[in-house]
């Protein structure tokens, strides 16, 4: 048995060998001194590993997880836009709420703006205008309203 | 419910296996037991906990933990049973713990949670016993604060084969990468674990 070979049977465990390769192996450790030294090691390695404390979930972890699970069904049978809301991540809800607050203020800046204007007075000027009878089209020549406006000017004459 | 495809592809020794085995309650969780993945989470919470716990520290790791659980209940479709399900949860597990890790600063607790100082307030915490347990104490938490300071790549292949017991090859699935490099990581880790561990005697 060759050291490279020992060096895959000792990363790999040597409880399944048979007993041949057990003494090989035996043999070839107590003849390489390298070899030996790694296998030390490799034992202390593991003894120590072992030793390892192994962490237990805490108190109502699974309560915790189906709670959880239980309130992803609840938002899976929201309406789609909602659930679509709901499934973004934090800091994409959170752009989401900024923008929503952004476009309420502009609504309300604007809303207030346009009333200022039309307490001013500015607005109603121009349905005045709109409304005189200037920009109203002039009589036809030879019409009803023609012959009208004339008996009413000879009338005012008189 | 979770995913809804039925295992129809599955083995018939497999669908009609025992009623207390991980696949006959991964089968009952996807047609819409949540009992059934209750049980699946009860039965393998210690063992994600522990990954989880190694890989992040204290803080992030009961988030990490659950986050494991709930995506494995969303994937629960896509599970095959060749890996079974204890090799499948760990994975996702690490994956989770990879992500958490990979997480702006500001949004993991772990920075924040140096693994020395735990363990030290654990052990000075610990109830006073025969004096080779409190060696042997001593000696496990010494490993575990090494462990902490591994780099993340060699601290996954730590936890996963010396502490979870999978095998190289379970490893190397999990991690997806080659049999070889979990083998030359593995090695990497206990000589830099032997080091820690060195300097660790030294200081006391």
């Amino acid at each position: 048995m060759d050291c490279k070979r020992v060096k895959a049977l000792m990363e790999e465990g040597t409880g399944a060998l048979p007993g041949s390769e057990q003494n090989a192996l035996r043999e070839h450790l107590e003849a390489c001194e390298g070899c030996a030294r790694e296998s030390g090691e490799l034992s202390v390695m593991r003894s120590l590993l072992s030793a390892a404390p192994r962490h237990k979930a805490p108190a109502g972890f699974s309560a915790r997880v189906m709670a959880r699970i239980r309130l992803e069904e609840e938002a899976a049978r929201e309406p789609g836009f909602f659930r679509w809301l709901m499934s973004m991540p934090l800091h994409i809800k959170a752009a989401e709420a900024a923008a929503a607050v952004l476009a309420i203020s502009i609504g309300v800046w604007s809303a207030g703006f346009l009333s200022e204007r039309i307490a001013a007075g500015q607005t109603t000027e121009n349905y005045t205008e709109l409304a005189s009878l200037e920009e109203l089209d002039t009589v036809p020549p030879g019409s009803m309203g023609d012959m009208y406006l004339s008996i009413k000017e000879n009338g005012n004459e008189q | 419910m979770a995913q809804g495809n039925k295992p129809e592809g599955w083995p018939v020794y497999i669908r009609m296996h025992e009623k207390d085995s991980d696949l006959y309650l991964i089968e009952k969780s996807r047609k819409g037991d949540d009992s059934a993945f209750e049980a699946l989470v009860i039965r393998h919470q210690d063992r994600v906990f522990n990954i989880c716990r190694y890989m992040l520290g204290e803080r992030d790791a009961d988030d990490a933990a659950q986050d494991t659980f709930i995506k494995a209940y969303r994937n629960l479709g896509s599970f095959t049973p060749s890996p079974g399900f204890s090799a499948w949860i760990s994975r996702i597990a690490v994956n989770t713990c990879i992500d958490y890790r990979r997480r702006p600063s500001h949004l993991s607790l772990t920075a924040a949670t140096p693994e020395g100082e735990e363990y030290t307030r654990e052990l000075s915490s610990g109830a006073p016993g025969p004096e080779s347990s409190l060696e042997s104490k001593r000696a496990g938490l010494a490993v575990a604060e090494a462990i902490g300071r591994l780099p993340g790549k060699l601290r996954a292949v730590v936890v996963l084969n010396e502490i979870e017991g999978f095998s190289y090859e379970e490893v190397a699935a999990q991690l997806e990468i080659p049999v070889g490099t979990v083998k030359s990581r593995l090695s990497r880790a206990r000589e830099v674990l032997r080091r820690l561990l060195s300097f660790a005697r030294e200081q006391i």
